[in-house]
């Protein structure tokens, strides 16, 4: 059993209604499989391609490995900003 | 040299926390961003900054290595504020000290650049027609 603590931000913070969760998974499993089962659904129209990752405090890909203890935040992508 | 807080900010301040007593400096460039009034023809009433603190402060401070690593620079200090913010106020300020203008030009625009990119602090406008989250629709 995989333990795992995943932090929300912005607007996916807004629509899920809260800013952490725990999660118990029974098996290994990535960034990317991690959201699409257990965050796509919630919210209509997310793209797991389009967000920022970071496990534990780290940037990290869709395509990283998650374990036990891991922190994910998962994080809508930056505004940018314009230089024009 | 790099600090993200609520308070507002002095650029004369940071300029001189910049500097030091560093007299081989031949010159100080700046970059201030303030909350425009208008954003997509929409009149904005304020914008609320939010971040994620350990990783906003350890991406900050990142942008801040790589300008230093990059440029021929003497200091570079970047301060951020999150919070709510109204047209006018100031958002981010940035100095680079350098021997030379030109390095200290190019690290500024550099360090603006790399922050929008990088460091984890999004904005909300609110105009007379709503609220909205700026950022790529995921």
């Amino acid at each position: 059993m995989f333990r795992m603590k995943i932090l929300y931000f912005a607007s996916l913070r807004e629509h899920l209604g809260r800013s952490e969760e725990y999660f118990t998974i029974d098996t290994k499993t990535t960034v990317k499989v991690f959201f699409m089962e257990n965050i796509s659904g919630r919210v209509k129209g997310l793209n797991p391609e389009k967000f920022l990752y970071a496990i534990n405090e780290e940037m990290a890909d869709a395509d990283a490995e998650l374990s036990d203890d891991d922190t994910l935040a998962i994080m809508p992508p930056l505004s940018g900003g314009s230089r024009e | 040299m790099t600090r993200i807080q609520q308070d507002d900010f002095s650029m004369d301040r940071e300029i001189a926390l910049c500097l030091g007593d560093r007299r081989d400096a031949g010159g100080v460039a700046t970059f201030v961003g303030i909350v425009r009034d208008i954003s997509k023809d929409k009149k904005i009433l304020k914008i609320e900054f939010s971040h994620y603190g350990a990783m906003a402060d350890k991406e900050l401070a990142g942008v801040r290595r790589t300008a230093m690593e990059r440029f021929d620079i003497i200091n570079l200090s970047i301060v951020h504020r999150v919070g709510t913010l109204f047209p006018g106020d100031r958002i981010v300020g940035i100095a680079a000290v350098a021997r030379h203008r030109g390095p200290a030009f190019e690290a500024c625009e550099f360090a603006i650049t790399e922050l929008k990119k990088k460091v984890p602090i999004w904005k909300k406008e609110f105009t007379e027609e709503g609220e909205e989250w700026v950022e790529e629709t995921p």
